[in-house]
């Protein structure tokens, strides 16, 4: 079945290689995966989005039509690529405030994260995005955690291996306590 | 320098094997490397970007050379010269910088130097839209350089075509003596997809070579082939090895010694039109997608085939018989196909103002459908899908 993931951030937080990092898990995964990016004419500092289109069978259209989940790490990409989501958001709740649409959304899961604090408190905020793909492993079961974790390995500088493990690690805790904290 | 002649087979170790998730662009440069490109020389330009810095990586670990040069006219020219001595070589470019090749691209073709150029379109004219997608380029691949010649281009639609396409227009090149044209786009160029790389599955052809060696007297014509056949290419000498061989752009004979007369106009560069021509049955490719039912045919190509590909399942989930024909090669242009869908509708969508679908028209004699765009962004499948729900 086809599963269209928007991740949007601002350029530097590294939402490009996150985007890449879960295509490349849906390969190691046996499945299809496209992987495509929106930005402005600014890199840094500017709002970006990856959008992922994973699929058993290969896919046609390679573009995000509608996300059925989307994590957002930054205001400005949230409110100019975040407008219609179908299932699941992601938000970093120290980076985004919400718009009420969303709020009032019928059937939406909202999971507000801490991505950006959690790698703070690791000492490298580039790993926001490291810590959010391990969150979202958990929140959304959207690919194998393993192939996830896998991607994430073979993606990252050798020198920064352990820091990025880690990273990943702390994600899928705090997946699993916003799991918890949901069903409790 | 030794390995900068092209190697003879696939050179295993140079090629990336494996399955990978990588870019078009990224696809395209390991496609050159692994068909036995060995020189690049380019000024780099979004959204080609990438082919630039990859070769510039790749090349020094395979023995090549990687040359930033000052312009896109220089670009082209060192290619040519790479190419005269024997080197399998590319470059990649986009709009603005293709327009500034085209006079060169006819001096490849004049010489019969075999080498292939990338075009990433995007969107234009002039420098346009620099990071986002556009197709407007495929007639000035067609018709860019000034006088009458031939040329093959293709279009390719996913990362693993710009791969494989590539190795062919390596291929093509070398067997016609002939520049070849990659005319990807900004939205295959960039994306990411799977790609799988092969060395067992990779065929390499090279250029034909002179028989006699270059001793003193030995009679080599570099441009002497008759008009038909295999013999529509003439064996290549290369500078360096010893041959007393002229090459020119100015008309020429057999010996390529510039000889300008009306005569020698009409021998030399009918031949080299029609040695690529004449073999256009080899040359041209296209997919069909459920044509056979069809009474409505969609005609599209590069990334917007993607987009066509996705209207077609909406359309027949909602029960309209609708096909495609995807052009893998535009030029040549499979005519002859189109000529045979001549009784149905034809819808022809494309990112600018209608380029292809004059050449649609032109085969099947009466005018077709178009979903046009000018560049910026893809065509979604919803407007592909409203065009045939309009013409059913």
């Amino acid at each position: 079945m086809r599963q269209e993931i928007r991740l949007g951030g601002f350029g530097g937080q590294g939402i490009m290689l996150a985007g890449f990092i879960l295509g490349r898990a849906a390969i190691l995964a046996g499945k299809h995966a496209t992987m495509t990016q929106s930005y402005g004419p600014e890199i840094r500092g500017a709002r970006v989005a990856a959008d992922v289109v994973l699929d058993d069978h290969p896919i046609d259209y390679p573009k995000v039509i509608r996300p059925d989940i989307a994590v957002m790490l930054f205001q400005e990409a949230y409110d100019y690529y975040c407008r219609d989501v179908a299932r699941v958001l992601v938000y970093d709740e120290d980076l985004v405030r919400l718009d009420k649409k969303h709020l009032e959304q019928e059937g939406l899961q909202i999971y507000p994260i801490r991505a950006h604090r959690i790698a703070e408190e690791l000492g490298k905020r580039v790993v926001t995005n490291i810590v959010s793909l391990g969150a979202l492993a958990v929140l959304t079961n959207v690919l194998p955690v393993e192939a996830i974790e896998e991607a994430v390995l073979r993606s990252v500088p050798p020198k920064a291996l352990e820091l990025n493990r880690e990273a990943f690690q702390r994600g899928l805790e705090h997946g699993r306590t916003l799991v918890e904290a949901r069903v409790a | 320098m030794r390995k900068l002649l092209a190697p003879e087979g696939v050179d295993r170790e140079a090629v990336l094997a494996g399955e990978h998730f990588m870019t078009g662009d990224d696809a395209c440069a390991e496609g050159a490397i692994a068909a036995g490109c060995r020189f690049y020389a380019g000024y780099p330009i979004t959204p080609s970007s990438e082919i630039a810095e990859r070769m510039a990586k790749r090349l020094p670990q395979v023995g090549g050379v990687y040359i930033q040069m000052e312009d896109e006219l220089a670009s082209m020219a060192a290619i040519i010269g790479a190419s005269c001595a024997g080197a399998k070589a590319m470059t990649a470019t986009s709009g603005p910088g293709f327009s500034l090749m085209q006079e060169n691209i006819g001096l490849a073709f004049m010489m019969e130097a075999p080498c292939v150029v990338v075009d990433v379109q995007r969107g234009g004219p002039s420098t346009g839209l620099p990071t986002l997608l556009g197709q407007s380029d495929m007639m000035q691949a067609r018709f860019g350089s000034h006088g009458d010649y031939a040329v093959i281009a293709y279009a390719p639609a996913s990362p693993q075509e710009m791969f494989d396409l590539t190795v062919k227009a390596f291929n093509m090149a070398e067997r016609f003596r002939t520049p070849v044209l990659v005319m990807a786009d900004e939205l295959v160029g960039h994306m990411s997809e799977r790609v799988v790389i092969d060395p067992d599955k990779i065929e390499i052809e090279r250029r034909p070579r002179p028989e006699a060696k270059p001793a003193e007297g030995a009679r080599i014509l570099p441009f002497g082939a008759n008009g038909r056949g295999e013999n529509g290419v003439p064996p290549m000498p290369l500078a360096g090895e010893g041959y007393r061989v002229h090459f020119t752009g100015l008309t020429h004979d057999e010996r390529g010694y510039p000889q300008i007369d009306p005569e020698t106009q009409e021998r030399m560069i009918r031949r080299k039109i029609r040695k690529i021509w004449d073999h256009r049955d080899e040359i041209v490719e296209y997919e069909e997608v459920e044509l056979d039912d069809a009474p409505i045919v969609l005609v599209a190509y590069g990334s917007t085939a993607r987009a066509a590909l996705r209207a077609l399942r909406l359309a027949r989930e909602r029960g309209l018989r609708v096909g495609m024909l995807r052009l893998i090669t535009a030029w040549p242009f499979p005519g002859r196909k189109v000529e045979e869908l001549k009784d149905r509708e034809l819808i022809v969508p494309e990112v600018n103002a209608g380029q292809m679908a004059r050449e649609v028209e032109r085969w099947a004699r009466k005018p077709v459908h178009r979903v046009n765009r000018l560049g910026g962004a893809p065509i979604a499948p919803e407007e592909i899908l409203q065009k045939i729900e309009e013409v059913a």
